[in-house]
This record gives structure tokens, C-alpha cells and sequence, in this order.
């Protein structure tokens, strides 16, 4: 069915769609609609199951850590503050192995106190074995969703999917919601074990020996590299059933690019628009988009940029102390290449600072014009 | 995937964590410790109300009723004469309004089922005691008495038990079947009762004292101080104590169509809602003091209203005026108030040339008794100007060895939970004088809070009520989160106010069992655990258990002592740190 929805709304149908019968959640700026959203459905009677309301995100998640260890499917959504309230739980549901599906919509981390989009608020989220899918618009969102469930269920691993404050959260587009029973076959009901037996009971996140631990971390990595091909897969199954997909990274017009425009999320539909326009002008310029930020589509971005002599990175999200976190990957990404390309990072759009085409058009003719770029990132602002 | 393979991937553990001792990580432990509610400290009987109420809400209402006397006999008594300063210490006011406690009193008498086997003593001991008058004082301490095992006989000169309850206060404060009832059980428990007999006319105090081995005399007070005014000997001139004992022998003395009564105590208040009732159209009380210094209670001087009885205050009678041989008016002077007297009350001050005249039939003098037992000289017992007999009011003992005395007659405060409290204390200090204990020791062990009630339980069952009876829980340590506000539920007047003057039925009824659950859900409980299970479910380390009635105990293996118990106890029950 085709419909306006924000990309809110699409994730909240999409969890509708998986028939998640656990929902624990807080409201948070701008996650706020998906939680209303949530509840109308519960109200309506069209929530197959219960929605928690907790009272912090860290409780959020240590309900639906417990929840989905009685082996039911449990989802959450959160933003900001409340996602770095839930630290100390992300690591628990990464460490107890349980496939819990959690949508963060990146909005700026206090102090000082703003609300728009900035990915800081995942990419802190980084090493707490999570995988990271980060979204460009609002039907990316609801099919990504979707597609986490499959994901996570399988690899046991717990799955962030991340869209932008505002931007993708409220813009109302047109998108497709699938048909349940197209959905029920591509994601039929779960099989993760019941760890809750009253007739064998247990102890979980139980002390371990230094030796036990290292040998569970390895899993985990291990597991988290199984990953990289499931989410391809899974990708590629949903492309034949539903018509969309995304892959771990998208390339545009890289093959003959002198430069190449590296982005994720929201910002990548400007980039599109960007890029089209230095084309009709006669730029080589392409564009790679990165969806998997965890696990890091290292050989993915290495296909994309071999050869090419220039890249530009726009991060909008800032590891103080470096540079844009996505930058950083990157450069660490295509290290092992012999004919990598020069990089220059940029930081632009924090706090969803506007982001124009125009804007875009200009920083990859600067990176053209420049021999070499600066050793920390180059700040886009408008003042 | 199944659970096999998780166990690959995740960490689980099908052993014990009990062998962490986490406890050893914290330094202080709760610990639960029961106390006082200011309630009973600030009750003369020391009756343990919270106690009595936690049961009660349990759904014991004979429990919380043997509670109530544990401490005092009288509940249906007090619980409709009382002038509750339990109300006025309540925690409960600081928060809404205090828990109408005397109500609550009241319906444990009225609903509540007395088991006397209960109260038989362990063992019956030889010595016999003998009780001069059957008021307050007396049946408080035959009762404590009794129940410790002691044979108790009690000497009263009116035809019926009961003293200043029976003879004093009227039927439509106090029904007489409620004072039978409750005298009753003190009988039943043992307590010989011989009515019609007066001390220095039929026998002689010398001989009752050879009879026993202990005598303890609460004889009252019935003579009437004098008004010491010209034309007191005047016919129409009534004494207050005699006009009221008049009335409850059924015998009611000749009133006039216009009344004056003199003072401003219960017992004026009491003539004048009577004398309203034998017919009287005009009933005047004249006080010389405000309102605010008038010793009767705040809602018997509040009735004079609803009766349609005049109050004229700051006024005394000077002189009774007579015409043809006959009483025909009172003159009054005005008074101000000055500097405090011995009392601490204003001293009224006459006004010159400011008399006025009550036109009058009939004067009631109500502004105070007297003694007039006699036979207290007999056997050299060190007495009083005034005839009040001379005792040490922390022991109750006279200069006589072997006699004791208590009420109204050893000067103790005219009230009747006063004479409850007298009767008590005097019967512990005569079990520690025929048992040789150190009186003051178990004074010390049994003082509630910081005032001079006792508590008699645990003198007859040390095991039994372990609380902290000096720890008294003030508002502070409410947890007032727990309990929602709520209206206190007064008793219903009844009947309709507009019928008071008609009839001698009791004017205030009981509380209807709906409310008085509302009522007890309304008291705190302060210092009694009431099982609420708070502490066993916010234990957040799981080291609370509960054992049954006896309450909860803390696994100090596994407390890490955060305090999370003591801090949200409603009531106070727990605490930090260890028993000193």
C-alpha cells in the first residue's frame, strides 16, 4: 500500500508489520511519534502483544533485554540522552546475545541543550557489539526494520537502526508499506531460545574467568563478521520479494570518479542531488553511501574507492579530539590499499544545521582544487 | 539455535551465587526495633492505640480490644468520656487531621468480644488486697491487680460499682448498661465487689486494713466545696455532685423553672444539660473565667449552645437574694482577668459596682468537691488541709506501710483516664511491694516516652512486647508518601441535635463499621509493623524474609546495608545500625 508517512510512523508499521509482541520504550525527543505511534496501535488493538511504558531508557532496554530472553521478538526506540542512558544496557543485551531491534533517531547529545540531527549519539554506541544500520529516508527505514529482525535473530546480535532527527523522523514522504502476508514470509516467527526455564533455572550475566570472557568476546566478533555477508543476503532477499534494497554500502557513478563523495543517512539524498548537478556540469564525481556503520563494510568501501584519487567525506558527527567518525573508518578502511585515495573530511550539518546541495557542489570543488588536504577535518559553517 | 547452543555464545550459570557474601561489603544493617506512638505517650493509661489499630486492621478487632486493656479496663468508658490527648499528640494532624481515636475506642467496646481466659494469671498468689471505692482509680487497679494473680476486694458505699461514672456523669454521655458491662468482666476476672457498704460506718478502716495485706483507698471526692456567699443555706441551693447522683439513682431532686449553675468543669456542664432535661426553661452557667480557661471539655462547653443554655462568663455570685424565705436571684460581679494564679490561669479580678442580678429558683454549686472521708484519720495516714490524703505521686504509697491511694482523694487530676492511670500505677507499685521488686527499676523498664504513663504488659509478660517503649516515633519519620489524605470520620450526633434537651439518650453515636475502616486505614500505625511488606519487596539485595506474624529478618549474609528499608518504612519500625 502507498501513503504519506513520516519516518517515524514507517518504523512504528514496521514493527506492527514484524508482530513484535514486546515493546518497551521512553519518550524522547524526536523518537516521540514512533512511542505515540506505538500506543495507538496498542490502543487499537493492532499491537500483537504489550507496550511497557518504563521509566528510563535504561529500564527500557533491561525490559526488553529480559524479554527477549523468554525468546520473543522486542523492540524499543530511543534518541540522545536516552540512548546514553541505556549504555550500561547495550552491552548486556550484546553480551547476553539477545536479538533485541532498537531504532535510535540521532539527535544531538547536552550540553548545550539542542534537539536536531547529529549522529554522535550512535556513533558513542560504537564498541558495544550492536550492529549499526544508518538510514536515508523514511522507507529505508520501515524496510531496514524489517530486515533487522532477520538479521539479528539469526546472528543473535542486537541491531540499532538509526534515521536523522527531523529530517527523516518528521519529513512526511510517500513510501510503501508492505503486505503482511509478503512480510510473514520473508519474516516468519522467530525461533530464539527461551532462556527463562523455571524447571532449570539459571543465572545470566554471571561472573565469568578471564579465560571464559575472551573466549565469548571472540564469539561475538566472530559473529558480528557473519554478519557483513547475512546483511548482504538478507538484503538481496528482500530485494527479490519487496522490489528495495540497499546493500551494506551503495555506489553511484564511482567507476570514473575523480572524486567521490562519501556520506550516510539523511545527508545522502542531498549528496544525490549534489552529485547529478557536478555531473550536467561535467565533474567526475560520485558517491558512496554507507548504511552498515557496525559491522564496518571495510571490503565494500575498498571496492568502491580503489582507484579513485580523491574522496570527500561529510560527517555529520564529530569525534572530538580526531575528526568525523565516518572519516576516520574510512581512512582506517582503506589503509591496506596500495593506491588509496587522498581524503578530506568534513564536518557540516551538526545539530542539523542545513546541509544544501549547493553547499555540497562547493566542498567537492574545493577538495578538486586543493593538493593536500589539512590534517584535521575542515568545519562547514554558515557564520 | 536452542539453548545448547547459547550456552556457547553467551555466559550462563546454573550454579549458586549464595556463595558471594555481599553482605560482608556494607557496614550498617537494619534492623527492626517496634516503638511508641506519641498517642500512647501522650495517653495517661499509656493504651498502645497503634498496636490496637494495626490489629484492627487486620481484621482483630477482639485482638486490638485486648490490647486496649491491656493497658485499661474502662474502653467504653473512655471511649465516649475521654478527653483524648491521644487526638491532640496524633501524627496524623501534622498531616490531615488526626485519627478520631477515642471513636475508635468506643467501637472496640461495642463490637469487640472480651475472652477473659485470656487474662487468668499464671498463677494465683496468696496476699489479698483491698480497695476502698469502686471509681476509675479503683477498678483500673483491681483489674492490673487481678490479672497478676492477686485476690482483690473492693469496698463501695453506693448501692451500685462505679463511683463518679455511675453516680456523676449523666446516661445521655455514659449509658449505665456500658459501665455494667465493663465492671462486669472485672468481676468475672475474680474481683469481689461489695456495694452498700461505707468504710467508718460499717466497719472501720483499722479493721479492713488487719483483713488484707495491702490497702489501697480511692474513695473520690463527693462533698461540695462551699460558694462561701450569703444565702448559700437558702432552700432552692442544690450541691452539684448531689443533684447529679440524685438524678442517676433515679431520685431526681425538685428544680425550679429557672436555673443557675456556678463553675465551669464537666460537672457544671453535666448539671446544666441535665437539669435542661428535668424541664428547666431558663439554664445559666455562670463561670468566672473565659471561655478558653473552663476546665470541662471542648465539646460538652460547645452543647450548652445546641441546648439552648445561657453561658454568662467572667462573672461570680456575690450574694443569693431571697423573697418570702425562697431563693428568687443570684447577684454576680464582673470580673477581669488578671496575672496567672497557682494554677497558671488568669486570676479573675472583681469589678467594683459592677453587679447584676440572675433572676433564679433554683443554684446548682458546681465549682468543686471536697473530701469528706473521715475515717483517713483512723489509721494515722498523713493528710491534707483540705482532707486529700498525702501520697508520694511517683510510688502511690502513703506514710502508712501497706496502704496506697490513688483519684481524686490522693489529689490526682479529676479526670477519669487520669484515675485509670492512677489505679495502674498504684497496682504496680503494690506488686513490687508484695513481690519485693524494685519499684523504680521496673519503672524505668516500663515508662512510656518521656511522660508518666506505664506499660502494664510487659511487666506481666516480659517476653512478650518487645518494643522500644522510649523511642517515641515522631511525625518526621512518617513516611507520608504511603498514605493518601483522607477526611477523619467523626462520631454522628445522634439523635438530632434539636432533640438534646429532650431526652436522656446517648447524644453521640458510634461510627458505623464502613467508617470506622476508613478510620483505621487512616492511622499510621507509628512504630508498629503492620506486615506491609514494603521492605521485603524494595529489598533490592532479596534479604528480607518473611516469617509469618512474627514479621521479617534481614539475611545479613547478603545486605549490602543501603538503607532503602529504613529509609521508606512507613512507620518507622526500621532503622539503621545496630540495637545499642
Amino acid at each position: 500500500m502507498r501513503t504519506l508517512l513520516s519516518g517515524n510512523e514507517a518504523i512504528a508499521e514496521a514493527v506492527r508489520l514484524a508482530r513484535v509482541p514486546f515493546v518497551a520504550a521512553y519518550p524522547i525527543t524526536p523518537q516521540t511519534p514512533i512511542y505515540e505511534k506505538l500506543s495507538g496501535l496498542e490502543n487499537e488493538g493492532r499491537l500483537p502483544g504489550t507496550m511497557m511504558r518504563t521509566e528510563s531508557e535504561h529500564s527500557a532496554m533491561a525490559a526488553c533485554v529480559a524479554a527477549s530472553l523468554t525468546g520473543v521478538r522486542t523492540f524499543t526506540a530511543t534518541a540522545s540522552q536516552g540512548l546514553a542512558l541505556m549504555h550500561e544496557m547495550l552491552h548486556f543485551a550484546s553480551g547476553n546475545r539477545v536479538p533485541v531491534v532498537m531504532a535510535n533517531v540521532n539527535r544531538v547529545l547536552a550540553v548545550p541543550w539542542a534537539f536536531g540531527s547529529d549522529q554522535t549519539d550512535s556513533l558513542s554506541q560504537r564498541d558495544t557489539g550492536w550492529l549499526q544500520l544508518y538510514c536515508e529516508d523514511g522507507q529505508e527505514a520501515l524496510d531496514t526494520v524489517l530486515q533487522a529482525y532477520r538479521i539479528a535473530e539469526q546472528v543473535m546480535l542486537p541491531v540499532m537502526v538509526c534515521i536523522d532527527g527531523f529530517f527523516t523522523s518528521h519529513f512526511i514522504e510517500p513510501l510503501e508499506i508492505p503486505d503482511q502476508a509478503a512480510v510473514d514470509a520473508f519474516l516468519p516467527p522467530p525461533s530464539i531460545p527461551n532462556r527463562f526455564d523455571i524447571q532449570n533455572p539459571a543465572y545470566i550475566s554471571n561472573v565469568v574467568s578471564p579465560a571464559q570472557f575472551m573466549r565469548f568476546r571472540q564469539r561475538s566478533f566472530e559473529d558480528m563478521e557473519k554478519a557483513r555477508p547475512l546483511i548482504q543476503a538478507v538484503d538481496e532477499e528482500y530485494r527479490q520479494g519487496f522490489g528495495r534494497g540497499y546493500g551494506l554500502v551503495e555506489a553511484v557513478e564511482t567507476e570514473d570518479a575523480e572524486i567521490v563523495l562519501v556520506t550516510s543517512g539523511a545527508m545522502t539524498g542531498t549528496a544525490r542531488v549534489a552529485v547529478r548537478a557536478l555531473r550536467d556540469q561535467g565533474v567526475r564525481v560520485g558517491l558512496l553511501k554507507i548504511k552498515a556503520f557496525r559491522p564496518f563494510p571495510g571490503e565494500e568501501v575498498q571496492a568502491a574507492l580503489q582507484g579513485v584519487p580523491k574522496a570527500a567525506v561529510v560527517d555529520r558527527n564529530i569525534s572530538i579530539g580526531k575528526e568525523g567518525i565516518f572519516c576516520q573508518e574510512l581512512k582506517a578502511a582503506l589503509y591496506p590499499l596500495e593506491r588509496r585515495p587522498q581524503i578530506t573530511g568534513y564536518i557540516a550539518g551538526l545539530c542539523g544545521d542545513d546541509v544544501s546541495p549547493e553547499t555540497l557542489e562547493e566542498l567537492v570543488r574545493e577538495t578538486l582544487r586543493s593538493d593536500q588536504p589539512p590534517p584535521g577535518p575542515i568545519w562547514v559553517r554558515k557564520d | 539455535m536452542d539453548i545448547k547452543d547459547i550456552e556457547q555464545i553467551a555466559p550462563v550459570s546454573r550454579g549458586s551465587t549464595e556463595i558471594f557474601k555481599t553482605g560482608q561489603w556494607g557496614s550498617g544493617k537494619p534492623y527492626y526495633l517496634e516503638k511508641t506512638s506519641p498517642c500512647r505517650q501522650a495517653c495517661p493509661a499509656g493504651i498502645d492505640m497503634a498496636r490496637a489499630l494495626a490489629a484492627a486492621a487486620l481484621g482483630r478487632l477482639d485482638e486490638a480490644l485486648r490490647i486496649v486493656r491491656e493497658d485499661n479496663p474502662l474502653p467504653g468508658v473512655c471511649g465516649r468520656v475521654c478527653y483524648h490527648p491521644c487526638e491532640q499528640e496524633c501524627n496524623r494532624k501534622d498531616f490531615d487531621q488526626a485519627v478520631n481515636i477515642r471513636g475508635f475506642e468506643r467501637y472496640l467496646s461495642d463490637h469487640g468480644r472480651v475472652d477473659l481466659e485470656r487474662e487468668v494469671p499464671a498463677e494465683c498468689k496468696k496476699e489479698k488486697v483491698s480497695i476502698i471505692g469502686s471509681g476509675p482509680a479503683g477498678l483500673s487497679a483491681a483489674w492490673q491487680l487481678a490479672r497478676r494473680g492477686y485476690s482483690v476486694t473492693i469496698f463501695e458505699a453506693l448501692p451500685e460499682p462505679g463511683g463518679m461514672l455511675r453516680y456523676g456523669i449523666p446516661e445521655y454521655r455514659l449509658p449505665k448498661e456500658v459501665l455494667r458491662r465493663e465492671i462486669g468482666y472485672i468481676q468475672q476476672l475474680g474481683v469481689e465487689i461489695r456495694t452498700g457498704v461505707r468504710v467508718g460506718r460499717d466497719f472501720s478502716l483499722k479493721e479492713l486494713k488487719k483483713d488484707c495485706q495491702v490497702l489501697f483507698i480511692a474513695a473520690g471526692v463527693q462533698g461540695a466545696r462551699r460558694l462561701g456567699i450569703e444565702g448559700e443555706g437558702l432552700p432552692g441551693v442544690v450541691e452539684g455532685i448531689t443533684f447529679l447522683q440524685r438524678v442517676n439513682r433515679g431520685k431526681p431532686l425538685e428544680v425550679g423553672r429557672r436555673v443557675a449553675i456556678i463553675g465551669g468543669g464537666n460537672t457544671a456542664m453535666d448539671c446544666a444539660r441535665t437539669v435542661r432535661r428535668l424541664g428547666a426553661e431558663e439554664v445559666t452557667v455562670v463561670y468566672r473565667r473565659s471561655r478558653a480557661e473552663m476546665p470541662a471539655l471542648a465539646e460538652e462547653a460547645a452543647s450548652l449552645e445546641t441546648e439552648g443554655i445561657r453561658l454568662v462568663l467572667q462573672a461570680a455570685p456575690k450574694r443569693l437574694l431571697a423573697e418570702g424565705g425562697r431563693l428568687s436571684g443570684l447577684e454576680c460581679l464582673k470580673m477581669d482577668l488578671g496575672a496567672p494564679d497557682d494554677s497558671g490561669r488568669p486570676c479573675p479580678v472583681p469589678i467594683d459596682s459592677s453587679e447584676f442580678i440572675l433572676p433564679v429558683d433554683t443554684i446548682i454549686n458546681a465549682v468543686g468537691q471536697v473530701s469528706e472521708a473521715g475515717f483517713v484519720g483512723e489509721i494515722g495516714l498523713s493528710v491534707s488541709p483540705t482532707g486529700l490524703i498525702a501520697i508520694d505521686p511517683e510510688t502511690m504509697g502513703t506514710n502508712v506501710e501497706g496502704v496506697f491511694a490513688g483519684g481524686d482523694l490522693a489529689g490526682e487530676r479529676a479526670f477519669v483516664v487520669d484515675a485509670v492511670a492512677g489505679g495502674k500505677r498504684a497496682a504496680l507499685a503494690i506488686a513490687c511491694f508484695l513481690e519485693g521488686r524494685d519499684f523504680q527499676k521496673e519503672l524505668g523498664r516500663l515508662r512510656i516516652g518521656a511522660r508518666r504513663s506505664i506499660a502494664f504488659g510487659p511487666f506481666l509478660d516480659p517476653e512478650k512486647n518487645q518494643a522500644d517503649l522510649g523511642k517515641v516515633v515522631p511525625f518526621e519519620k512518617i513516611n507520608i508518601l504511603c498514605f493518601p489524605p483522607a477526611g477523619r470520620r467523626p462520631n454522628p450526633e445522634r439523635p438530632a441535635p434539636d432533640r438534646w434537651p429532650r431526652t436522656f439518650e446517648e447524644v453521640t453515636g458510634g461510627l458505623a463499621p464502613a467508617q470506622m475502616k476508613d478510620e483505621i486505614a487512616r492511622c499510621f500505625k507509628c512504630g508498629t509493623c503492620v506486615h506491609c511488606d514494603l521492605c521485603f519487596l524494595l529489598c533490592p539485595d532479596v534479604s528480607i524474609r518473611k516469617i509469618g506474624w512474627e514479621g521479617y529478618r534481614v539475611n545479613t549474609d547478603y545486605c549490602k546495608g543501603c538503607g532503602q528499608c529504613a529509609a521508606t518504612c512507613p512507620r518507622q519500625v526500621i532503622e539503621m545500625g545496630g540495637p545499642a
